[in-house]
């Protein structure tokens, strides 16, 4: 399979009577446009939409989702199959990028599962999305609804707004200014491609654990998957959705699933020193039974490829931290190697224990940063959202937010800060 | 409840959206930290654990509700499952590197009960599987 | 005189007073460097200077540490010092563990730098590295020499107000706290150096280093309660009265074994407690309260049990090395075994 991503660089966003990318970079937006779609779902009693650029004294508060605006451009199907469109299968052609911009869903939902992306000071070095041009959707539910009916109109919203966002850049003559391309055949040409190299392979872990806790694939709920094979490209147009936003440090966005930072370190590397094989996913689900057949079959696949070498990434913490033990300690003991990239909860003294499992053979792991450390977010201009429940968000506690808009509250509540798939370069050490 | 093996299951539960009165349900009193020494005292009895202790994304002290799903031994066979100890255990140091959240006032109203709700739709999917009936959500 | 000003910690015997027959003395000050603060002196010439010494002796501070913490902060803030050292204290338990109870009080109450220095192993290094700069030092007085160059280095960095780099290249012993940092790659581009590195055979450095957890597995409950012997032990420190067995208060070197026979109740005529980690009030006014002999007898005559194993083993629980706590362990459990005893109850503060 080869996919070609055309990037536009974003240089600004502004609204403007139609949706474009302008000559000097900034992307236009037709505001009535937009929400004129969003407000076609009949789930929201109000659709607010406000922009959010780098260095703006701007906090977005609770984020649900950030997601990077595509649009396929040739080659089968549409970006987030299964989600708005077809399940035809993706990740071949030509896609459409606008990057350097993102799509961020905020709203209630729950009182906790606030996110927070603070776009100067302090805060904007911890958040990836502080150095995107942000088109932020603040959405209200109808009284009385379903809590889950909810969540996924404010799920499809951000999907849609990205697709929006994308096609009609694209539509209106926005350029690329680079041509990225991946091409990854099928595995007997790769094994005689490179027959000396080292066969790795990604296992993707995604945290499945109900609502507000799930990841889609073409639309499926993915804790009722078994582990299975993915093709790389097939992230690039969206085949993996986010549906889970708690905790906001390392819950892994749409926007990273399309920007998955593990995959392309592998494809930078592939035929050089590894042989990039491919990719498993698998699930975090909350019985024991499951993970372990999780794991077993997850494992099995990368037998049954004869891989060598594993990267591991996990999301979210608490009993995910028990698939990426038990990943690890089944391949390691069936002869493959393992490097696991993780986050720490090691407490705001960075003294307690950091993952709620180990395993000897656990002996190479990538540190994502300890979410316990507290950060004093300084006072903003302006707040897109609602502060009203930082207070219990998770990371927050009595008194986080105080009267004069400022707030001391843990990494773990900013959006993305420690994202397991080693995103960022945040990182911890032992003193 | 029928049983339908040489085991039973139950669900220890401090979350009142659960419905009292439950077969199959151990209501306790108290915070997590409540629910997770009952479930000591099972475990240390040779019960173990159907699903992991610990929430994905949650410190059990900034949560004000835990359920727990556990099976009893079988047979006479009461020796320690020595996973679900360490699970314990885990969940258990957990609780001590967490500082207890204080739900109080409006927010902290609404925020336990979308914390009684969360528990409920992230164990219902595990309750049902073992037959332990959850309610409808509304 | 000149620069910075340094206040000295140590015991009774580098201070030149006595052995472990002076170990009971409260904590005094002297003028200017005593003993080892001489050596320090030399290695600060120019920098800074070593304006007074406390002494205290290690076993009044083990029996009354709140006090003799206070008592040393006022005397080491008579001197108005810039910043402390305590020890080096090599491998002296209750040495170790005063100098790092010292250097952290020091550093949270009067807000100075300050260093220590023990053997890696010293109990004090486990109690107290999260928040002292321990300096590692061989586990006896020959060990000096190099002691206080490292000690000394250290705390004129802390001094100039330079930020410490990481444990191994600044050589102080690793605190075990979690620090983020920013690398200058992401994750994920590490994650894959790694997973080369790896699979080539390569050295590689993980960026977390897994907990090892020594399990113990639990032995199977008692079946026939009503049949069992049950032994009764205690690492709360609860001696005979006038603790023959000279049990130390903090980082005890030796547990004991006493008969019971005889004896009902653990009243106050016959017993004490020898633990130096808490306030002895209550466990003295009734040691029963933390070696129950009492309720064990009237369990014993209500047929709850079948025996109360005549013979009780104790010792004290504070600050003892892994190391130690294991081998008594060891020990106890094989004479139990011995004994027919079926459990065991284990009492601790």
């Amino acid at each position: 399979m080869r996919l070609e991503l055309h990037r536009a660089r974003v240089k600004g966003i502004r609204w403007g009577s139609a949706t474009a990318l302008a000559g000097d970079g900034v992307l236009q937006v037709n505001r009535d446009e937009l929400l004129a779609l969003i407000r076609e779902d009949g789930r929201f009693a109000g659709v607010d939409a406000d922009l959010a650029s780098p260095g703006d004294r701007v906090r977005i508060v609770p984020v649900k989702d950030v997601v990077e605006p595509r649009c396929k451009i040739e080659g089968d199907g549409e970006v987030f199959p299964g989600m708005i469109g077809d399940v035809e299968t993706v990740g071949q052609g030509k896609t459409f990028v606008l990057d350097g911009a993102a799509v961020v869903t905020c709203g209630k939902i729950v009182g906790f599962q606030e996110g927070i992306i603070d776009m100067s000071g302090v805060g904007a070095e911890y958040t990836p999305y502080s150095v995107t041009f942000n088109l932020v959707l603040i959405f209200r539910p109808v009284d009385g609804i379903e809590i889950y009916e909810y969540e996924q109109a404010c799920r499809l919203a951000g999907l849609k707004a990205a697709l929006y966002l994308a096609r009609s850049a694209h539509e209106s003559g926005a350029a690329a200014d680079r041509v990225e391309t991946f091409e990854l055949p099928s595995v007997p040409e790769l094994l005689s491609a490179y027959p000396k190299l080292p066969r790795v392979a990604y296992l993707y872990q995604l945290q499945t654990q109900g609502l507000l806790h799930d990841t889609y694939v073409y639309g499926l709920d993915a804790k009722r998957l078994i582990a299975t094979i993915i093709h790389p490209n097939e992230t690039m147009d969206g085949a993996i959705v986010s549906g889970n936003c708690v905790s906001s440090c390392d819950k892994n966005s749409t926007f990273t699933h399309q920007n998955n930072p593990v995959i392309s370190a592998l494809y930078a590397r592939h035929g050089v020193d590894l042989n990039f094989v491919g990719v498993i996913i698998s699930n975090e689900n909350v019985t024991l039974i499951d993970k372990r057949r999780s794991s077993a079959y997850a494992v099995k696949l990368a037998r049954i490829l004869g891989i060598e070498g594993l990267v591991i990434s996990e999301e979210g913490f608490g009993n995910p931290d028990a698939d990426l033990i038990m990943n690890c300690h089944r391949a390691e003991i069936a002869g493959i190697r393992t490097v696991l990239i993780t986050d720490e909860y090691a407490g705001r003294d960075g003294a307690s224990q950091s993952l709620a499992d180990a395993t000897k053979e656990a002996d190479a792991v990538v540190s994502c940063g300890n979410a316990n450390m507290i950060v004093e977010l300084p006072k903003m201009d302006r707040v897109i959202g609602y502060t009203d429940y930082v207070d219990v968000i998770a990371g927050g506690f009595s008194g986080s937010l105080r009267a004069d808009g400022s707030i001391e509250v843990e990494l773990q509540a900013i959006t993305g800060a420690t994202c397991e798939l080693g995103f960022t370069r945040m990182g911890a050490k032992t003193l | 409840m029928i049983q339908k093996t040489a085991s039973h299951v139950i669900c220890v539960t401090n979350n009142p959206d659960w419905g009292p009165g439950r077969d199959g349900f151990e209501y306790v009193d108290g915070g997590p930290w409540g629910v997770f020494k009952r479930a000591r005292d099972l475990v240390h009895g040779g019960w173990r654990f159907l699903a992991h202790p610990l929430y994905g994304n949650f410190n059990p002290m900034r949560h004000p509700y835990r359920t727990l799903l556990l099976e009893s031994p079988s047979g006479g066979d009461r020796s320690v499952d020595m996973e679900s100890f360490s699970m314990l255990e885990a969940a258990l140091e957990s609780c001590r590197a967490g500082m207890a959240k204080n739900y109080g006032g409006e927010s902290g109203e609404a925020a336990r009960r979308d914390f009684a709700k969360l528990d409920c739709e992230l164990m219902r999917d595990a309750l049902n599987r073992y037959c332990l009936w959850a309610p409808v959500i509304s | 005189m000149s620069g910075y000003r340094i206040v000295h910690y140590m015991n009774q015997f580098f201070g030149g007073i006595g052995g472990e027959e002076s170990a009971g003395i409260k904590p005094e000050s002297r003028s200017g460097a005593v003993g080892p603060g001489m050596a320090f002196s030399k290695a600060l010439q120019g920098k800074a200077e070593i304006v007074g010494t406390v002494i205290c002796g290690d076993g009044y501070f083990a029996e009354n540490m709140d006090e003799a913490v206070e008592e040393v902060l006022r005397l080491i803030g008579e001197f108005k010092p810039d910043a402390v050292i305590t020890g080096p204290a090599f491998n002296a338990g209750r040495y170790g563990t005063a100098c790092g109870s010292v250097a952290d009080a020091v550093g949270k109450k009067l807000k100075l730098p300050v260093v220590s220095g023990m053997y890696q192993e010293n109990p004090g290094v486990d109690l107290y590295r999260k928040s002292v700069i321990i300096i590692p030092t061989s586990d006896n007085a020959r060990g000096i020499k190099d002691a206080v160059p490292a000690m000394t280095n250290i705390l004129l960095k802390l001094l100039s107000g330079e930020a410490l780099g990481d444990p191994r290249t600044e050589g102080y012993l690793e605190r075990g706290i979690r620090v983020n940092t920013f690398h200058p790659r992401s994750g994920a581009e590490r994650a894959v150096d790694m997973l080369v590195l790896k699979m080539r055979g390569e050295k590689f450095e993980t960026e977390y280093p897994m907990p090892v957890f020594d399990r113990v597995a639990p032995a199977d409950p008692i079946k026939d309660l009503k049949g069992a012997k049950i032994a009764l032990l205690t690492d709360g420190g609860i001696v005979p009265t006038g603790n023959p067995d000279r049990i130390e208060a903090s980082s005890a070197t030796k547990y004991a074994t006493y008969s019971f026979e005889g004896v009902r109740s653990a009243t106050s005529d016959l017993y004490q407690t020898a633990h130096g980690g808490y306030d002895p009030t209550y466990a003295n006014q009734n040691p029963n309260r933390v070696l129950p002999l009492d309720v064990l007898r009237d369990m014993e005559d209500e047929g709850v049990f079948a025996k109360l194993h005549e013979t009780w083993y104790t010792t004290v629980g504070n600050g003892t090395p892994v190391a130690n706590g294991k081998k008594f362990g060891s020990e106890i459990g094989a004479q139990l075994k011995k004994d027919g005893v079926d459990a065991v109850i284990l009492t601790s503060t």
